[in-house]
């Protein structure tokens, strides 16, 4: 399945803002079931400097400096990625969780590395009893790893409530815990707090979903939103996504833009900025599937899609 | 005297290492037995017999006062009084002999190889990752592992330009590293004024023994840091990054950048454009080259680290990633800071370097270990346990004497998660001797002794900053807890060497001007004008006040007594409004109220907050003003205003008070006029002064004079007292003062220093000089209020202002002086948008767009 994001942000501010550096994570990247197909960044003011650049853990970033004086900054990024469906995988059969624990420092490799990284604390995410505590039921001795993160997925879903008023990005797991409520980046965080503190390496991925309208209705522009999940590591499988927000396995309708160990690595656009006073800001998204056919013939018309890194490339 | 030396050395004042390792005698640095020196000590042995213990007492006390005069402070955290704790140093200093030198010197040379190494290939290939040399924990665990900077080059392939190592000394006489710092190490700037200070009051000893001279290794040290500008860019401009005045180490900073005459700046003082570094300066934006950062790295970019940081400077990462601009250390060189490293160090050596560890460190046991974990849940009793990350400060000390409850909840939190603890040995230091109470008392010393890179290889500072801990102290060393340092003398100095060292100082470009002035700078100069001018007008009016109040021959009750009583009121510098002094107690209370304001603390406009203002704005100005200025401030602060401190002060205790501020701040405006270059940072400070003298001088008129009495003369009087005019009067006219010939004085006659008239020509003159008012062919704002001020002035007519009207209101006058105060808030307003506009601190955004249907 071929989709086309555009991703909209817009910063309204009181007083003029002199400078501005940011830094965005708004390019999908390849993953196992992901062909990244094409991206384009445009801010308004346009920048003086411009930088794509992939960072430690694969991501594609880039990072701009606005010098001219703005109330106004505009970043759309336009996205095609192309996703493959999830191969099914048999919960069952994967290794005992303690197995997988007792792993993860011995494996040296460079892959060995990079999975071991998602093991520790973060600004965001710090480990805890109350964590390991709540994850203890879904992780009995011996139980299969992967099925225990589905039980855990699972009960994060149905003990905790959606309320988009409840937290904001700085709210601690720990009060995420005892109020039983957040978004989707509190429940990812706080199942990858889980895992870590069972000693098991969880990543925090940032993306998309696709929505349905319902029925009868038509699909209204920038509906979608932001959306952030779960990784976890399983020998021999690789990293397993599932989606505690929404209490399934990642499918074909989760499109990835960036990993890392908490938020903070792969906040979607960030930035310091000099003035500016008060400020607002409206996000649209929207997610739209490209049928085949379609597609190539746009494509071959060059229908506006440029790859990034020739448009942006140090001006 | 002599007895008192030669006293058989106590044990230590030391308990807790004693009972550590029972049985175990620590070290004597001085002696090797009672009544015999080591020999390296003989030479000081002798010199300090011949001086004497009480005489050199005598002289520290003139030594705490050079301390006192110079500023030297540091700051202690979470303490209330720990802003500006005074530096503590002992007499005697640490000696080592020049033989044992340079086996220290040979170790630690090898250890700063070895972690330049290390360092190398954790941000680049990690191969030691991969081969199992250091757990891949302590790196990809660690909160600094900065991987932003993983894969970035940086000059020259050094990760450590600078480097310091903690040494102590085992009973059996064998050197130790107790701790590396490797990412922005402290106190080679005290260590350098500890010698200044030791060597100016013991100056036969330090001669006799042939001290080895530091001055050179801050040669090096400057070669080695301008060699960082990209492009081998010559005279490259070189900024020293401090977190500012809140930092522990401050004063230092100060100081270095002084000595290595580096411009000292803050995060906010630099801004990333088109990603290379510049300083955002009066005069514009200038380049920098090399950033000597004393800020912790995490701290540096919030863009890419902490995005709460407000110390660091957007996009520098970018800008080093991009070559423009170099940071000694570099970003990311902290990462082998923590104490676990040392339980890998011996391997890591024979891996990299091929030989063996030259030094040993303080056994270590890092946790993530299976057997290390054991060890120490084995021997907690013994060790001391550290959080593997924290930084020290954050603590806690996990110590080996804790209550049974804090071991087992420490051994609890040891189980969850033991890679975040590591154990350590606690070294029996040996004792040195420090002064106190007029005799000798031995204590538990740490050294730091300092490295710069150069050529490929290191350069050993011969010296270093030797701390002892406080009597009664934890066995811990650390100037956070009250500890006294002491110089470092290493022997074997000769003045060939020394010559040879000094042949090498680069030559200079010169300079003049000042348009590299930072903002901040000359925003917080402008101030220090202001806040000065605004407390020697405010003690000026005060004591004529009082001494008006306490006149034997003056009436209780006069109207004109009454208006003089009533400004410091009306001005914000009393809280007392004053009413009818003729009713019984009225003149006691305002009295009362009066020496309040002079000598109480905490009162927003009493003179002790202003002061403090003026005291607090010079400290972050350290850079930038003499040493001279700041002694004069440092004693108004430190000693005038604490030793006036009465419970029920007199009003002679007042005036005696007040006297002694006037001629201080006259110390202070005299240095001024006298001793600062005619830059823009002097022309900032002036204006400040102008503006404040002028708004002084305008509503004190506005508040006495606008009403006319019948006895206005003693006001009069009174007026020019406050304005130091009474002479000038009395030089042009005879007889008792007169409203024309005072106006004239204070308000119109440019040619009085103190009138309003000649403030408004000074900052006119000022406003010609200032950058952009130069480049625009418009007059600014900011001019525009000062000229048609001084337009209103020059056309006022004397006499028609001192009439007053049927019902004694003098309009024309009051209405002249309402324009011209008016005008001044929008004037320094205009100033301020104009010049110190982009000190504006920068801010954090993050755009959280989440947001999801379920």
């Amino acid at each position: 399945m071929i989709y086309r994001i555009s991703h909209v942000t817009e910063y309204q501010y009181s007083e003029p803002v002199t400078l501005a550096h940011h830094l965005a994570h708004l390019s999908p990247r390849d993953t196992d079931n992901q062909i990244f197909r094409r991206h384009r960044l445009d801010v308004f003011p346009s920048p003086a400097v411009a930088h794509d650049r992939i960072d430690a853990f694969g991501n594609r970033g880039s990072v701009f400096i606005v010098q001219e004086p703005h109330r106004c900054l505009t970043v759309k990024a336009n996205s095609e990625v192309e996703v493959l469906p999830v191969p099914a995988f048999e919960p069952l059969l994967s290794p005992s969780w303690e197995q997988v624990r007792d792993g993860l420092p011995e494996d040296l490799s460079q892959q060995g590395l990079s999975v071991y990284q998602y093991i520790f604390d973060t600004a965001l995410v710090k480990c805890s009893r109350e964590l390991a505590e709540y994850a203890a039921s879904s992780f009995p001795a011996d139980r299969p790893l992967l099925d225990g993160v589905m039980d855990l997925s699972h009960r994060i879903f149905s003990d905790f409530v959606f309320d988009p008023a409840a937290t904001t990005v700085s709210t601690p797991l720990s009060e995420v815990l005892a109020s039983r409520r957040g978004v989707c980046q509190d429940f990812a965080h706080l199942e990858i707090g889980c895992l870590r503190s069972l000693g098991l390496a969880a990543r925090y991925v940032s993306g998309y979903i696709e929505t349905e309208p319902l029925p009868g209705q038509v699909k209204l522009h920038g509906c979608d939103a932001s959306h952030a999940w779960v990784s976890v590591y399983c020998p021999g499988q690789g990293w397993v996504d599932f989606d505690p927000t929404n209490d399934q396995q990642v499918s074909g309708q989760h499109i990835t833009l960036a990993w890392g160990r908490d938020f903070g690595d792969v906040s979607p656009l960030r930035g310091v900025i000099l003035g500016g006073g008060q400020h607002s800001l409206s996000v649209g998204v929207t997610v739209t599937q490209v049928p085949q056919q379609f597609d190539q013939a746009g494509n071959s018309n060059g229908n506006g899609f440029q790859q990034m890194s020739a448009q942006q490339q140090q001006q | 005297m002599t007895d008192t030396l030669v006293e058989a050395p106590v044990a230590g004042t030391q308990k807790s290492f004693e009972e550590g390792r029972a049985g175990v005698k620590a070290y004597n640095e001085m002696w090797s037995a009672p009544h015999a020196p080591r020999p390296h000590w003989d030479r000081f042995v002798c010199g300090m017999e011949g001086v004497g213990l009480t005489e050199i007492s005598r002289r520290w006390e003139a030594a705490a006062r050079l301390i006192r005069q110079q500023g030297m402070t540091y700051n202690v955290y979470g303490d209330p009084h720990g802003m500006d704790r005074e530096w503590q140093l002992d007499p005697i200093p640490f000696i080592i002999d020049s033989a044992e030198w340079k086996k220290i010197s040979e170790a630690l040379i090898q250890r700063a190889t070895l972690l330049n190494h290390i360092l190398q290939d954790l941000y680049g290939p990690q191969k030691l990752l991969r081969e199992g040399f250091f757990p891949s924990a302590l790196v990809l665990g660690h909160p600094n592992f900065l991987r932003p900077c993983a894969g970035v080059p940086v000059a020259g392939n050094t990760y450590l330009h600078v480097y310091a190592a903690d040494l102590a000394r085992s009973p059996d006489g064998q050197w130790w590293v107790v701790n590396d710092r490797t990412q922005a190490p402290s106190g080679m700037g005290y260590a350098l004024e500890n010698r200044m200070v030791v060597l100016r009051m013991l100056s036969e000893m330090f001669r006799d023994c042939e001290v080895k001279r530091l001055h050179g290794f801050f040669t090096v040290l400057r070669e080695t840091i301008e060699r960082q500008a990209p492009h081998g860019k010559e005279n490259p401009r070189v900024v020293l990054l401090t977190p500012g005045p809140y930092n522990e180490t401050y004063y230092e900073h100060v100081y270095l950048a002084r000595y290595l005459g580096y411009t000292l700046v803050e995060g906010g003082d630099l801004t990333v454009r088109d990603n290379r570094v510049y300083l955002k300066a009066l005069g514009g934006l200038q380049q920098v080259d090399v950033i000597l950062r004393r800020l912790d790295e995490d701290f540096c970019d919030p863009l890419e680290l902490r995005s709460d940081s407000t110390l660091g400077v957007a996009g520098l990462l970018q800008a080093v990633a991009a070559g423009h601009v170099s940071v000694v250390n570099p970003l990311g060189s902290g990462l082998i800071e923590i104490p676990a490293l040392r339980a890998f160090l011996s391997p890591l050596c024979r891996h990299l370097l091929g030989e063996d560890l030259k030094m040993p460190s303080v056994a270590t046991w890092w946790c993530g270990h299976k057997q290390a974990f054991d060890y120490v849940r084995d021997h907690l009793d013994q060790l001391t346990v550290r959080p593997t990350f924290g930084p020290e400060r954050s603590g806690p000390f996990v110590h080996a004497m804790l209550s049974a409850p804090e071991k087992a909840a420490l051994l609890e939190r040891m189980r969850f998660r033991p890679h975040d603890f590591t154990g350590h040995e606690q070294v029996a230091m040996s004792l040195a001797p420090t002064l106190a109470n007029g005799k000798l008392e031995y204590r538990p010393a740490v050294v730091r002794v300092f490295l710069v890179a150069r050529d490929g290889g290191y350069h050993v500072m011969p010296g270093g900053l030797t701390r002892v801990a406080a009597a009664g102290g934890q066995g811990m060393v650390s100037m956070q807890h009250g500890d006294v340092s002491k110089d470092t003398w290493v022997l074997g100095g000769n003045a060939a060497e020394e010559i040879a060292a000094r042949a090498q100082i680069a030559s200079l470009e010169l300079r003049r001007g000042g348009n590299d002035l930072a903002s901040r700078v000359a925003d917080n100069l402008f101030w220090l004008g202001r806040y000065t001018e605004r407390c020697e007008s405010g003690v000026r009016l005060l004591r004529t006040v009082l001494l008006q109040l306490t006149d034997e021959s003056s009436l209780r009750c006069s109207p004109a007594l009454e208006r003089l009583v009533a400004a410091p009121y009306a001005m914000g510098l009393t809280s007392v409004c004053p009413g009818d002094l003729c009713l019984a107690g009225e003149l006691e209370r305002v009295q009362a109220d009066l020496l309040e304001s002079v000598f109480a603390t905490g009162r927003p406009m009493g003179l002790r907050e202003t002061f403090g203002r003026v005291h607090w704005i010079a400290s972050s100005l350290r850079d930038r003003i003499s040493p001279d200025v700041w002694r004069i401030v440092n004693h108004l602060e430190r000693e005038i205003f604490p030793a006036a401190a009465s419970s029920a002060p007199q009003p002679g205790e007042g005036i005696v008070l007040l006297n002694s501020i006037v001629t201080i701040l006259a110390a202070f405006n005299g240095m001024e006029m006298e001793n600062m270059v005619r830059g823009m940072g002097w022309r900032f400070l002036d204006v400040g002064r102008r503006l404040e003298r002028a708004v002084f001088m305008l509503n004190l008129l506005r508040k006495t004079v606008t009403t006319a009495h019948e006895d206005d003369a003693s006001l009069l009087e009174a007026l020019l007292d406050v304005a130091d005019c009474s002479m000038s009067y009395r030089s042009r006219y005879f007889g008792p003062a007169h409203l024309p010939g005072v106006l004239d004085l204070l308000l119109l006659d440019e040619e009085n220093p103190r009138s309003i008239a000649y403030q408004f020509a000074v900052i006119l003159s000022h406003l010609d000089f200032l950058p952009r008012e130069q480049e625009d062919h418009l007059p600014s704002q900011a001019k525009k209020i000062v000229l048609a001020g001084l337009a209103n002035m020059r056309l006022a007519d004397v006499e028609a202002l001192s009439k007053p009207d049927e019902n004694h209101f003098r309009s024309a006058l009051d209405q002249l002086l309402d324009v011209l105060v008016r005008g001044l808030p929008p004037f320094s307003d205009n100033l301020t948008l104009r010049y110190f506009s982009h000190s504006v601190a920068a801010r954090e955004l993050n755009s959280i767009a989440v947001q999801i249907q379920s």
